[in-house]
């Protein structure tokens, strides 16, 4: 059988940097290959150049047997391949129809009617079920990818390449996307999936192919041997071992108490609905939800970063309500914030300063106002040492670091001042395998101690290895608390979809 | 090689290249208009740095320039972009003169000091008003301060031609100031004043404020991350008060000098442009304490020389102002496209040593 794409040797560089080193990969007719690596590692510019986003430097791209010079996206869907990237493509304002024909038609009559008759058929044939005249921004975010694949297909793609299709799916929703994909297959469409959660690239592929430092170092054809540890290894290069160790641990006093909270967005739309939660001593409470669900206003009214309309917070018996940042670091706050970026860090000062964003006015960096270098510098070392951040020098602008050594400054220097309440928000998002371990250790660690924890994130696999119990947000609201041994992926992710279920509020009311 | 000194060093080669650029283009100019530019521009620099009275005259007009650039630098690098130096000159030079003239037999070791606060006061006032708006109400505080350099510039010139006119006149001019209000002379028979000291004290106090200090920390922190700073328990609003309050009394201590030093009165529109000139200064020095200094030292001896030049060569004065736009435009340019001269120069001579610098680097 010939493969409907065959990529063969491709290499990208980037300046110095080598992207794709001679990258050969094949794709055959009516199978789900996967193409896992870590952040970096090269898959956004294979697949870039595949859809003709880069030229690549050397190598050739076969389609159905013959060789293809891709040089724009536009090209790329003449030859039938498609793409549905993370952050969908749609406008809100058009209808389903709108959006799917938008671009394509080039007769000056536009009939509507036999358009929405074709996507009904299309939509059916292939159990993609939309409704053509709905308002896009009326859609579910399952629905609006549902959409875009919708898209995609009626183009005549035969080749759909998605990236980390799954980052904002429910378990539920990941669920119903396998089971288009398995239609799809049936019906001779191939598909290149990348993602990086283990899992699912198991439950879905037929082969799985690693990308590692631009190379393609495994290519995995019979997955029955498989299992995540596997691939795992195979990602990083080394031996690794999933899963955490966690010891069991009676919780202490109640550290974080969220009363009735609302926080309002700055148009004075209420955001945070009457939010209760509570975190106690040397637990770690998981808060799972789809992104974009207020995870980010529900952090920032607890860190005192915006201001309450209504409800209170308390951290260590004190009320926090209307006191400034500072005041709730004092009370014991450590924030691992979501964005390390504009949050975390000030990426033109040093690494060196950028370890004492929070400390520099404290003794002994700071005397009399006057900054004491001799016990910076010492603290620095510990710091760089006991964190492992990697940086040619304590000068070096924290911009120019890789994002797990940048997240391993901001960890290092929260958990160092030894915070009784600790927010770590999407703490591994984007870090390689070797930096997630090293931030979970650190978690547990500080669990361990007494503090406690409130863990947020869209990585349901991280929320469960690590938490005690796991609260649930929906639309600004908590839809619920489960203790860990009740937290199954289904029924988070049903609370996760907005279904409230009766076990868990009971057990979020006691 | 230290990264410090490797970015010292690249916005000094910046600055110099940038002057030669000026220099090209003014010197086909010259050739255009039929003078004789290896001799005009040896006029500029004789006017500007040679012999003690060139030498001074240039100094003093630096002097207002360093002060007021500091305070510029200050407010950049804090992220609050004060634009209404002129305003606060203006004030600041006003209260000075007022408290000159008023305040009556007190010693000089009590009047000065009197007359340089009130500027500070004066000036760092009229900059709270924009900053205050910045931070209660969100409004953009370079169109605010900008729109009250006017409001400053007309009400001083509204004092001089009415209740603080001077008598026996017919310009609008203050009267004198007492003589124990004046700063001493440095060199007889020259402008420059005992003001060069404190210029030189307030550049080493800023730089080691900015560089040494918890303040100067958070002040950086704040123009270079907002976010993140407010994040970490920085109260950004008050560190963004800080710098502009400090910027407008720097602004006023900038006019004060000038009367304080030389002028003794104040005239209507004494020292046009100033406030303005500073955010040059400001942006050519890169908003380091050191670098405001050497750049206000260079555009005060530019502007000495350049009347040199224009009574010895004919060649007007204007000309000055296209070299300053250059410079600006250049320094600006290459700040903005962020060169690595340094990284250049050795790059040619050993390509695989920067390679593996980044490697390290990461």
């Amino acid at each position: 059988m010939t493969p409907v794409l065959s990529v063969r040797n491709i290499t990208k560089r980037f300046g110095t940097n080598t992207a794709n080193d001679h990258v050969t990969f094949d794709l055959y007719p009516g199978e789900v290959h996967s193409l896992l690596g870590e952040n970096g590692a090269g898959k956004s510019t294979l697949m870039n150049v595949i859809y003709g986003v880069y030229g690549a430097d050397e190598g050739e791209i076969f389609v159905n047997g013959k060789r293809a010079e891709i040089a724009s996206p536009k090209e790329a869907i003449g030859l039938g391949i498609g793409m549905v990237h993370q952050h969908f493509m749609l406008i809100p304002a058009f209808t389903v129809a709108e959006n799917i024909v938008l671009g394509m038609k080039k007769e000056l009559r536009l009939d509507m009617k036999q358009v929405e008759a074709q996507i009904l058929e299309a939509s059916q044939k292939y159990d993609l079920h939309v409704d053509p005249h709905a308002l896009v921004s009326t859609l579910s975010v399952g629905e609006q990818q549902r959409v875009e694949i919708l898209k995609v297909l009626f183009r005549g793609a035969k080749i759909l390449i998605l990236d980390e299709p799954t980052a904002v799916l429910t378990p539920q929703e990941t669920e119903e996307l396998f089971k288009i994909l398995r239609n799809l297959k049936k019906d001779g469409v191939s598909v290149i999936f990348i993602s990086h959660k283990l899992n699912e690239v198991l439950s879905i592929s037929d082969r799985v192919s690693i990308l590692r430092r631009g190379k393609i170092t495994n290519c995995f054809d019979d997955l029955s041997q498989c299992d995540p540890q596997v691939l795992a290894s195979a990602m990083v290069g080394y031996q690794v071992r999933l899963g955490v160790d966690k010891a069991e641990q009676e919780p202490g006093e109640t550290v974080l108490e969220v009363r009735d909270l609302r926080v309002d967005d700055e148009r004075k739309r209420p955001i945070i609905k009457d939010f209760n939660l509570s975190v106690r001593a040397g637990e770690i409470v998981g808060l799972a939800g789809v992104d974009g669900n207020g995870q980010s206003e529900l952090i920032k009214g607890i860190a005192g970063l915006m201001p309450l309309s209504g409800g209170k917070v308390v951290l260590c018996g004190q009320e926090m309500n209307g006191k400034p940042p500072r005041a709730f670091i004092d009370a014991g706050l450590g924030h691992i914030p979501e964005d390390r970026h504009r949050q975390g860090l000030v990426l033109s000062m040093s690494v060196l300063e950028n370890l004492f964003l929070e400390t520099i006015q404290d003794k002994p960096y700071s005397k009399a106002h006057v900054l004491q270098k001799k016990a910076i510098t010492e603290k620095a070392k510990e710091l760089v040492e006991f964190n492992d951040i990697r940086t040619a020098s304590l000068d070096l602008e924290a911009g120019a670091l890789s994002g797990g050594n940048q997240q391993k400054i901001i960890v290092g220097r929260i958990l160092d001042q030894e915070p009784k309440l600790l927010i770590a928000a999407h703490p591994t998002r984007g870090l390689d395998i070797g930096a997630t371990e090293f931030v979970h250790r650190c978690i547990l660690k500080a669990r361990e101690r007494g503090c406690a924890v409130l863990l947020v994130s869209t990585e349901l696999d991280e929320i469960l290895a690590l938490s005690d119990r796991v609260a649930v947000i929906y639309e600004g609201e908590c839809m619920g608390v489960v203790p860990q041994a009740q937290a199954t992926k289904n029924a988070i992710g049903l609370l996760m979809a907005g279904v409230k279920n009766k076990e868990a509020s009971g057990t979020a009311a006691s | 090689m230290n990264k410090r000194v490797r970015s010292v060093l690249n916005s000094l080669i910046s600055v110099v290249l940038a002057l030669v650029l000026a220099f090209v283009v003014i010197g086909i100019l010259l050739m255009w208009r039929g003078y004789d530019p290896a001799a005009t521009f040896l006029a500029l620099f004789k006017g500007a740095f040679v012999g003690k009275s060139n030498l001074s005259a240039s100094l003093v007009l630096a002097i207002p320039l360093i002060l007021g650039g500091l305070g510029i630098a200050l407010s950049f690098r804090c992220g609050i972009f004060n634009i209404g130096g002129e305003g606060q000159l203006y004030l600041g030079a006003f209260a000075a003169t007022w408290l000159g003239v008023n305040l009556q037999g007190l010693p000089f070791f009590l009047h000065i000091p009197i007359c340089l606060l009130g500027s500070m006061l004066f000036g760092g006032m009229w900059a709270l008003i924009p900053g205050w708006l910045k931070i209660k109400k969100g409004y953009n505080e370079t169109i605010t301060s900008v729109l009250l350099n006017y409001v400053g510039l007309y009400f001083v010139n509204y004092t001089l031609a009415s209740f603080f006119k001077g008598e026996g006149t017919l310009n609008n001019q203050s009267p004198k100031i007492q003589e124990s209000a004046m700063l001493s002379r440095l060199i007889p028979g020259t402008e420059l004043s005992t003001s060069l000291y404190l210029t030189i004290a307030i550049v080493i106090l800023f730089w080691f404020i900015f560089y040494k200090t918890d303040i100067g920390f958070k002040l950086r922190a704040v123009g270079a991350n907002g976010e993140a700073a407010r994040t970490s328990g920085v109260n950004t609003g008050k560190y963004l008060l800080i710098a502009i309050i400090t910027s407008g009394a720097l602004s006023g201590l900038a006019g004060s000098v000038q009367i304080l030093g030389y002028q003794h009165l104040l005239v209507q529109n004494f020292s046009p442009n100033t406030g303005y000139d500073i955010i040059s200064v400001a942006l050519m020095g890169s908003l380091h304490p050191v670098g405001v200094a050497l750049a206000g030292f260079l555009l005060g001896a530019l502007r000495s020389g350049a009347s040199v030049m224009q009574i010895m060569m004919g060649v007007p004065v204007t000309i000055l102002y296209i070299i300053q736009g250059i410079v600006i435009l250049s320094v600006l340019g290459f700040s903005y496209a962020k060169i690595d001269f340094i990284g250049l120069v050795s790059g040619l001579f050993s390509d695989s040593k920067r390679g593996m610098e980044k490697e390290a680097a990461k």
